[in-house]
């Protein structure tokens, strides 16, 4: 029971970091139509900020959370203009490679400022751990659960009832009559891609005392996170926070009951056998992304 | 008919839109078997006075084996229109099936069992992700390959648990007794495998297959409409393309002598776009010229060492925004410009420059 309950608090605490790179990639796809796979590299240079911030300026953790998130919401303006404006008219695949082209460039980056040995990040809780059910469950969990249905909750309130939101589903549901309604592309293109990389920046900054800080860390994450996304049809929040905890409750419960070794293999087989035979993902109702 | 409209420069409606995503490849005449002599004949030259060079020459067979792989590439993603992002993994199948067949069972044994066990998972895979359009085809490709650097790493076969996936010692080629030992003497077997791959390849340009694949990548419903399926052409290029991968990746391990998971990873995978899309996504000499154009760039970047990843990605993304076509793309382009002044008159209409 007890290693049930750990399982599964690892696995949600995963969920919950996917589950923000996840609603990164699809407001950003909502938003401006390209899906970006940049995302992994931003998650990386999320976590190294905090890395930076905390030990080379000697803030305390929480601020240097919030640097690098600050940070990392004006790299995203500073992708948008630099990167997605002069590859707007360009087909969806080049768009994509281009995109993944970049997030190594930040893996590059990222060797160069430090290098390509593995760090850890702290956490503000330390490794204090709190008994649920008999199960020790680190504290650190808890926080970024609470952290990311914050965001969730922020973010679909955002999306559903600010005027800023209603002119992104316009944008999603039909560009063009959006667009000739009027609604302002260009600054709801570069408000969603600092929003994005802030949430990419927050689920690195998350994921580094859970895992250790690498430069390529944000790979794994991205990868689930588009199915996660797939899983929800590139549409409902809903859809996409279920899919991305079923991945991370897939790759610990896999890891836990049959082989920690194979861990990973668990949610990218899941990930490969619903892309091909629930590509509208696993909630119907809305429809498959056009990609 | 595509290929004459193609040649007297009617622009097909479809054209335009596929020349978008980085134009058509050129037609295959029967001058193309003289066009894979006059590559070869150009490796070998510059490769022949290099061959007592260690150094050098391993760089020559670095090349040739990464020509392999994105002339593979060029098949799956440009022709199949399958974002081929399990590349690198195919050449780790390949790789490590040859590796570890080869102490029992000999060399062209193992490399044989290599390449049908790469070709049969790629036709699987294909199967599988046959809905998947673009990028769900490419996140399945992704989560193929990192499911095969995973079973490379933890996987008592592979020297998983104990070695990480690393193997060392492979065998060098040997065919039919003649042991290929030096670097000098690889350097002519790969040659010769990339001269097969290349006649191989120039058939299938000239096959029904590549006229039905571009006819899909044009005016899909056209083509379902005539009786081409457009799934299994671009299944049969992408199973062929892997299989490719696979020899490199074969051709790979047993010039270098060891393997390491690492070098298939997705990021590798990437590598291969870069040398295509460099070298001219258009044809598949794209593929052999990006190939040595990057394979040679870092003995020029040696200087800026730490440099080679931002270099590398930011080169990938200048060539998709400036240089859709590439290396051969710009030769082609200059080639119609001189031929266009001489002729004096009108353009014949032949854009390969999109």
């Amino acid at each position: 029971m007890s290693n049930f309950v750990a399982l599964l608090f690892s696995g949600l605490t995963l969920g919950a970091i996917y589950t923000l790179v996840s609603l990164g990639i699809v407001i950003l796809y909502k938003a401006t139509g390209i899906v970006n796979a940049a995302q992994f590299g931003l998650v990386g240079l999320g976590a190294y900020l905090a890395f930076w911030a905390s030990t080379d300026l000697g803030l305390p953790l929480v601020a240097a959370y919030l640097l690098s998130i600050a940070v990392m919401a004006l790299v995203g303006v500073g992708l948008e203009r630099l990167a997605y404006a002069p590859l707007r008219s360009r087909p969806v695949d080049s768009v994509f490679l281009s995109t993944l082209a970049g997030g190594f460039a930040f893996v590059g980056l990222i060797v160069l400022w430090y290098d390509a040995e593995p760090r850890s990040l702290a956490s503000p809780f330390g490794l204090e751990t709190v008994e649920i059910l008999g199960a020790p469950v680190p504290k650190h969990s808890l926080f970024v659960i609470v952290v990311c249905a914050i965001a969730v909750a922020a973010l679909s309130w955002a999306f559903n009832r600010t005027r800023m939101g209603r002119q992104v589903r316009a944008l999603a549901f039909d560009r063009d009559a959006a667009r000739l309604q009027g609604i302002p592309v260009n600054r709801l293109s570069i408000i969603t891609f600092a929003l994005a990389s802030a949430m990419a920046g927050l689920a690195g900054t998350l994921l580094g005392p859970v895992a250790a800080l690498t430069p390529e860390m944000g790979l794994s994450p991205m990868l689930f996170a588009f199915g996660a996304a797939i899983i929800g049809g590139f549409g409902r929040f809903g859809g996409v926070v279920a899919g991305a905890v079923l991945l991370g409750l897939v790759e610990q419960f896999g890891g836990g009951y049959i082989s920690t070794n194979w861990r990973e293999v668990f949610p990218f087989a899941a990930m490969l056998l619903i892309i091909a035979f629930r590509p509208e993902g696993l909630f119907g109702g809305e429809a498959r992304a056009r990609l | 008919m595509l290929a004459s409209d193609r040649r007297t420069g009617t622009a097909a409606p479809g054209r335009r839109r596929a020349a978008a995503v980085g134009g058509l490849p050129p037609v295959y005449g029967r001058r193309h078997y003289l066009t894979v002599a006059v590559v070869l004949a150009v490796i070998a030259l510059a490769g022949a006075g290099n061959t007592g060079n260690m150094y050098q020459i391993s760089v020559f067979n670095t090349a040739l084996t990464a020509s392999v792989a994105t002339v593979g590439l060029y098949f799956a993603y440009q022709l199949g229109g399958m974002f081929a992002f399990s590349q690198a993994a195919f050449m780790g199948i390949g790789a490590y099936t040859s590796a570890i067949l080869t102490p029992e069972h000999g060399f062209v044994f193992a490399a044989g069992v290599a390449l049908i066990v790469a070709a049969v998972l790629a036709y699987l895979l294909a199967f599988l992700l046959r809905d998947a359009k673009h990028m769900y085809f490419a996140i399945g490709a992704m989560a193929f390959a990192e499911i095969a650097v995973l079973v490379f790493r933890n996987w008592e076969v592979t020297a998983g648990p104990t070695g990480g996936g690393m193997l060392y010692g492979i065998a060098p080629p040997s065919v039919a007794g003649y042991e290929f030992a030096t670097s000098g003497q690889i350097f002519w077997f790969l040659l010769a495998v990339l001269g097969v791959v290349l006649l191989l390849s120039v058939l299938l340009e000239r096959s029904p297959l590549r006229r039905h694949a571009l006819a899909v990548k044009a005016i899909p419903q056209v083509t379902e409409s005539n009786g081409i399926d457009p799934r299994r052409s671009a299944m049969t290029l992408f199973t062929y393309g892997s299989t490719l991968g696979a020899l490199a990746g074969v051709l790979q391990a047993h010039s270098l002598g060891t393997i390491a998971p690492e070098a298939f990873e997705v990021g590798v995978a990437i590598n291969l776009y870069l040398m295509l899309l460099l070298g001219g996504v258009g044809s598949m000499w794209g593929g052999v010229a990006g190939a040595f154009f990057l394979t040679w760039l870092p003995e020029f970047l040696r200087p800026v060492k730490e440099y080679e990843t931002v270099v590398y990605s930011l080169l990938l993304l200048a060539t998709i925004v400036l240089f859709p076509n590439g290396i051969v793309g710009g030769v082609a382009w200059l080639a119609e410009k001189v031929r266009h002044r001489r002729r004096g008159g009108r353009s014949s209409g032949v854009t390969t420059h999109a």
